[in-house]
């Protein structure tokens, strides 16, 4: 369950969100769409904790979004993977960091369709590849919670399709952010549309 | 700590591949000692030098004054370099998710950054063997300050280096902060380094092991308390 | 009373403090034995050195409760202060050296305080420059570690040069330990150690609600 209760963020005096309040019962999955600049990622972020509200309060299962974020996978607009380790060594160092056994790196690895690849660098993987890593990545821990941004970005047709069959299981509560209005709407539960900062 | 050895462990292993950190910090380590060579007679560094007189220097204290003016340039590319490779591509973002202390994150960070100034003290110091004759059995006795003083250069080192990171102005910034942090454990090391070249033995003034020891643990635990701030917003 | 009374009657007291000390300094005060007139120097010196330690101290008070609770008004306590303690730490140096020409026959000596006092003015000139330089989601934090780490430092740098330079001496003049001062002499001391504490508390308060008005500014501005 994920409640977020009028939120506000200003940089500066730039309001990138304006009291946004929204309610996601557990297990069930929110798309949020919206036009470039509308707040999505802000919103994205602060819910993953990465940055302070500057009005409002975020629970994720009663708790912040700090003290929850062992239950938290993110996955955002950079992959957040270091370029010169392999796919692999990648997912090693987050299953030590997340506290599971290295077992997970290469079943995740083989679930986004990356087997192939486990050996090479992060940095040499295509736009598309490395997408699907950051989603392995961001799952590792198997998170009852998880915040994805524009997850079909560079991805094809088929690994697309895929990707929503990955991201959504059983009683995990998830907020993804996309333009793809036809895949949003397919696996949304409930539906948000953010325009300047505001809820519409 | 396992998570700190962890963080450390990947620097190190993204480093031997990638190499972005040490050359550099070596290659400028390197210039810098080859310019200072000119300005200390042959054999200044073996040759029983007369004691200097009042109010003059002898040529070890100056060999001293330059091998660790040139380590602490080589640091501070050292550390804006490593703090860069975390915060490129907001990849720091992805230890702020993860559920470690942030202590922890700061401790591995310090620890390749320990190992990288370590590595490259070891080398500068043979390079004062080669080039300025330097005895090198003195190795004994600098090894033990060497590590204790880049305990606390990579402490302030990472502290600063992430913390410039969120600026504008981080090439500018980060010399700006580290010169005045680390100018105790420097005096420190120069002295105890200039000790060594001349009567071949530091733990005569154990007085200075304990000033670079009390600031070692100060800055270690501001580091490892107020890091959290750095990298959370 | 509302506030700008305050401030203004604050004002006119340091103003005629100021006034009457200067008058007190050239006119009043004997000339120092040993040092001449460049000893005059001192009722500005060490008073500014005395606001720019007060100032830092404020720093590192406001950047620890900034941390603890989070709260703008103490990141901006600490900013304002820092910015004039960076003018007091300057104006320390610049008497200093003016002093030191003419006693010690060089501009600058390596001493621990005059050391412990430049450390200062580089750290918070870092500080106040990456106040104007930083993410500014970050800033307040990230300036209160620096602050925290540069204050903490003064202590142990004072003391290494110290230490350094025991190894040779460099007989430097100790103003505050001569024994005998002339009664004049300390009370215009004295005096003006109040009235630039008076100068600081006025500009922390301008300096403080300057900060808060470009605060509003920038919610009036943005959408
Ligand atoms: N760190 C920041 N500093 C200043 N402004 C910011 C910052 N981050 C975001 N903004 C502004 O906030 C607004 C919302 O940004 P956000 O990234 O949330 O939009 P978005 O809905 O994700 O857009 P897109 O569809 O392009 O990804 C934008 O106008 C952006 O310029
Ligand atoms: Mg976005």
């Amino acid at each position: 369950m994920i409640l977020v209760q009028s939120v506000s963020k200003r940089f500066g005096g730039f309001r990138a969100l304006n009291k946004v309040t929204i309610e996601i019962p557990r297990g069930k999955t929110l798309v949020v769409f919206g036009p470039n600049g509308a707040g999505k990622t802000t919103l994205l972020r602060i819910v993953a904790g990465l940055i302070r509200p500057t009005e409002g309060t975020v629970f994720v299962s009663g708790k912040t979004p700090m003290e929850a974020r062992a239950g938290i996978g993110y996955l955002g607009t950079e992959s957040l993977l270091y370029p010169s380790l392999t796919l692999k060594e990648n997912l090693r160092f987050f299953c030590g960091l997340y506290g599971v056994g290295p077992g997970e790196a290469v079943r995740w690895i083989d679930q986004v369709g990356l087997s192939s690849k486990s050996k090479a660098l992060v940095a040499t993987l295509s736009r598309g590849e490395s997408q699907r890593a950051a989603l392995a990545r961001c799952l590792i821990h198997d998170p009852d919670h998880l915040i994805v941004d524009e997850p079909f970005a560079g991805l094809d047709d088929a690994s697309a399709a895929a990707f929503g069959q990955l991201i959504t299981r059983e009683s995990r509560t998830t907020i993804i952010a996309t333009h793809d209005v036809d895949r949003g709407k397919q696996i949304a539960d409930e539906i948000v549309t953010l325009e300047e900062g505001r809820t519409k | 700590m396992r998570t700190a050895f962890a963080i450390a462990a990947k620097d190190l292993r993204a480093e031997a591949r990638s190499k972005e950190v040490a050359p550099a910090m070596l290659l400028f380590a390197l210039a810098l000692v080859f310019l200072f060579t000119f300005a200390l007679p042959p054999g200044s560094g073996r040759a029983p030098v007369p004691l200097p007189r009042a109010g003059s220097v002898g040529a070890r204290e100056i060999a001293s004054v330059f091998l660790w003016s040139s380590l602490l340039f080589a640091a501070i590319v050292g550390f804006g370099r490593s703090a860069a490779l975390e915060r490129e591509g907001s990849r720091l973002d992805a230890l702020v998710l993860a559920p470690v202390d942030p202590a922890l994150v700061f401790a591995g960070k310090a620890i390749a950054n320990f190992l990288y100034l370590t590595f490259i003290a070891i080398l500068v110091f043979f390079f004062f063997v080669v080039f300025i004759g330097v005895a090198p059995g003195a190795i004994l006795g600098f090894l033990p300050i060497a590590l204790m003083t880049n305990i606390g250069l990579a402490v302030i080192g990472t502290l600063f280096g992430t913390a410039t990171q969120y600026s504008r102005a981080k090439e500018l910034l980060l010399p700006l902060l580290i010169f005045p942090s680390v100018l105790p454990p420097l005096l420190a090391a120069i002295r105890l380094t200039s000790e060594t070249l001349v009567h071949g033995d530091p733990f005569t003034e154990t007085g200075w092991f304990i000033l670079i020891a009390i600031y070692d643990i100060v800055f270690a635990t501001i580091g490892a308390v107020t890091f959290e701030f750095v990298i959370r917003e | 009373m509302n506030i700008d009374t305050g401030v203004r009657n604050l004002a006119v007291l340091v103003a005629i403090g100021m006034l009457a000390g200067l008058a007190a300094i050239f006119f009043w005060v004997p000339t120092d034995d040993f040092q001449g007139v460049a000893q005059r120097l001192f009722y500005i010196h060490v008073p500014s050195a005395w606001v720019a330690y007060l100032a830092f101290a404020v720093v590192l008070v406001g950047s620890i409760a900034h941390l603890k609770t989070g709260s703008r008004r103490w990141d901006l306590l600490a900013d304002s202060s820092a910015e004039v303690g960076v003018v007091f730490t300057g104006i320390t140096l610049v008497t200093g050296m003016m002093w030191g020409r003419p006693v010690w026959g060089a501009y600058w000596q390596w001493e621990p305080r005059l050391t412990s006092t430049f450390v200062l003015f580089v750290v918070y000139l870092g500080y106040v420059v990456f106040r104007r330089m930083g993410d500014p989601g970050r800033t307040g934090r990230i300036a209160a570690v620096i602050g925290i780490v540069g204050f903490v430092n003064v202590p142990l740098v004072h003391f290494s040069v110290r230490w350094w330079r025991g190894l040779h001496p460099s007989g430097v003049v100790n103003p505050a330990s001569e024994a005998n001062l002339p009664w004049q002499m300390l009370v215009t001391m004295l005096f003006m150690l109040g009235v630039f504490t008076l100068l600081y508390a006025l500009f922390l308060t301008l300096r403080v609600r300057l900060g808060r008005l470009e605060d509003r500014l920038l919610l009036l501005e943005g959408r």
